[in-house]
């Protein structure tokens, strides 16, 4: 009885996420050493390093694409290290890519309604024999789909193929995907990457936005440092496999060790 | 209501054809080589279909599904002269071809097993390899005749069977497309790595379309070997794998109303074509490389009819 309340506790004083010594190898190289990181319920948690550093490498690992060499990775408590990467999705990790990956043969609409996938529950009979509950999940996910991308900005180009959209829309639709896997934890790998600086500005209001509206913690990658030091409250900087700082911008930013790493890099 | 309303008239001309196809038969309204001709387009119509699943929606490339066939074709042509010969009511048949079709879904759940780690030209290369498994697996059993082929089925497959059939499998491959395991395997085929990190087991939903896909061409092969009266593992080998491919690739991939055009098209032109004899298979090889050249997705590429959609998925489901 104890055991369970303690454990209710610990649940809800347990950091979002936490990686515990997490190494990576490719091949030869060591992508990632050690690395230790606690994001905590509700942060805004930046990831910054110059190229190579690891960071894409950071949540391959979270989302369960690569499994760790050696390490742990605790979602809410639950060690979720070697999961399937669907399973991660569904139980509330949600990522964006460097390179957007969308379906660019589906409709803005359809990249959003695959993304419910794991949270649908009609099983393939109904599906195929068009049952009742099948029609009734089937308009719930449609309704709650296009509220989202109505809500999002999106909702007059839904009908659109997502190809067709400009990019910035394309890195919009891609976190607005991932959000549509109803999610609380959010990862977004450069989302700022190759937009201009008022559409910068733009996303990440929209990213602050979402953020509120759908409770999320967000960790996200940057590689310029100007971006992550305004928005996020807590910075980790990655260099060569390792976590080199952790902790507020002003702290990070100070730091002999960063400002090292980030030499001909820093803007 | 309004669902009921967009609904109807596809029922109803389903339910028109099959009457209609029910009259040809009863009164002979038209002559039994042109319902042959009709039902061949049916069986190939639901070979299409079923591979056009695999080809066209989920975007792999099975070049094996005369396998599958030729699993339905000879579990329901062995139920049928050895087990339901002797007393067979009207029901006998479709439980026969249902048999075929279930015992080429549990090969096509083998099959899909080295898909999740294979890809594109390998797994190519496996559904070949299987296939042949499959032939040569039948030539080695004297139970159904090896090599010299099995026969004493009676002639079962008729208009009406073959129209019911082509409905089932119209109906139940659109609702699968338009379901959330439709889309997972639509978004398997625009880029896997994106659709299992967005939360579709990548997986089940592959073992889903090739166990759909594998059935129908199992209820194909089934209506096939009643239809012939006659099978062997040759009528099941790489040229009839390669005929799918030419009706998929010249009706549309990844469309319902493209595989209805490319099957009916490529059955009836290699009937005109018939006077030029053995030459007339050359057709199909050129027009397979013709094809690939001048309309690599075929008359209806990735688009689909008006009417084949389900209403409230017109305009991309933006219809309000
Ligand atoms: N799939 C892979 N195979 C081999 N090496 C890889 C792979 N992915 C990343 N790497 C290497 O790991 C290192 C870290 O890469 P990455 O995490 O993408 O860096 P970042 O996102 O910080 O720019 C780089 O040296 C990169 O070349
Ligand atoms: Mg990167």
């Amino acid at each position: 009885m104890s055991a369970a309340v303690n454990g209710a506790v610990r649940a809800a004083t347990a950091p979002a996420l936490e990686l515990r010594g997490v190494t990576h190898h490719f091949g030869g190289l060591r992508a990632l050493c050690g690395v230790d990181l606690t994001v905590a319920p509700g942060e805004l948690a930046g990831i910054i390093g110059p190229n190579g550093a690891g960071k894409t490498t950071v949540f391959n690992l979270i989302t369960g694409v690569y499994k760790p060499s050696k390490g742990n990775i605790l979602f809410n408590g639950a060690d979720i290290t070697g999961l399937r990467s669907s399973a991660i999705t569904s139980m509330g990790i949600a990522r964006t890519f460097q390179n957007i990956r969308l379906f660019k043969e589906l409709t803005v609409l359809d990249n959003v309604r695959a993304a419910h996938y794991a949270r649908m529950k009609v099983n393939p009979l109904e599906a195929l024999f068009h049952a009742g509950r099948h029609r009734a999940e089937e308009k719930r996910v449609t309704e709650q789909s296009r509220a989202l991308l109505d809500k999002f900005g999106l909702g007059a180009l839904a009908g659109e193929y997502s190809r067709n959209l400009p990019y910035g829309l394309q890195r919009r639709l891609e976190i607005l995907r991932a959000a549509a896997t109803g999610p609380s934890f959010m990862l977004l790998d450069e989302p700022a990457a190759g937009m201009h600086p008022g559409e910068v500005e733009q996303l990440m209001a929209f990213i602050l936005e979402l953020k509120r509206e759908l409770a999320l913690t967000v960790l996200l990658i940057e590689h310029q440092m100007r971006l992550v030091m305004g928005m996020c409250t807590h910075i980790v900087v990655l260099d060569f496999g390792m976590v080199i700082a952790d902790g507020p911008p002003e702290q990070v930013r100070s730091d002999p060790k960063v400002r090292e790493a980030y030499m001909g890099s820093a803007r | 209501m309004s669902t009921l309303r967009k609904y109807l008239p596809l029922k109803g001309a389903a339910a028109a054809v099959f009457i209609l196809a029910l009259a040809v038969s009863r009164y002979g309204l038209l002559d039994n080589y042109i319902q042959l001709i009709l039902m061949l387009i049916g069986i190939n119509l639901i070979l299409t279909l079923s591979l056009n699943l695999i080809n066209g929606y989920m975007g792999e490339f099975s070049v094996g599904h005369a396998g599958f066939m030729a699993a339905g074709a000879y579990v329901s042509s062995i139920l049928s002269v050895k087990v339901l010969a002797a007393c067979a009511p009207f029901w006998a048949f479709p439980c026969a071809v249902l048999a075929g079709g279930a015992a080429a879904g549990a090969v096509g759940l083998v099959v899909a097993v080295p898909s999740f780690k294979t890809r594109g030209d390998y797994l190519a290369i496996v559904t070949l390899a299987f296939s042949m498994i499959v032939k040569s697996v039948i030539e080695n059993i004297d139970a159904v005749g090896g090599p010299r082929g099995f026969l004493g089925m009676e002639k079962l497959t008729t208009l009406p069977w073959v129209c019911f059939w082509v409905i089932v499998t119209v109906w139940i491959i659109r609702n699968f497309i338009y379901s959330r395991f439709g889309r997972g395997i639509l978004a398997v085929r625009e880029d896997e790595i994106a659709a299992e990190l967005t939360g579709v087991n990548t997986r089940n939903v592959k073992m889903l379309a090739f166990v759909v896909s594998s059935f129908f061409a199992g209820v194909a092969g089934g209506l096939y070997a009643h239809l012939l009266q006659y099978i062997s593992p040759g009528t099941f080998d790489i040229i009839k794998s390669t005929e799918m491919l030419v009706m998929v690739y010249l009706g549309g991939v990844g469309s319902i109303a493209g595989s209805i055009m490319g099957a009916t098209a490529y059955t009836v032109l290699l009937e005109a074509l018939r006077p030029l004899g053995v030459w007339r298979m050359a057709v199909m090889p050129l027009l397979l490389i013709l094809l690939m050249i001048f309309r690599p997705r075929g008359i209806m590429g990735f688009r689909e009819a008006r009417w084949l959609v389900p209403g409230s998925e017109r305009d991309g489901g933006v219809k309000r």
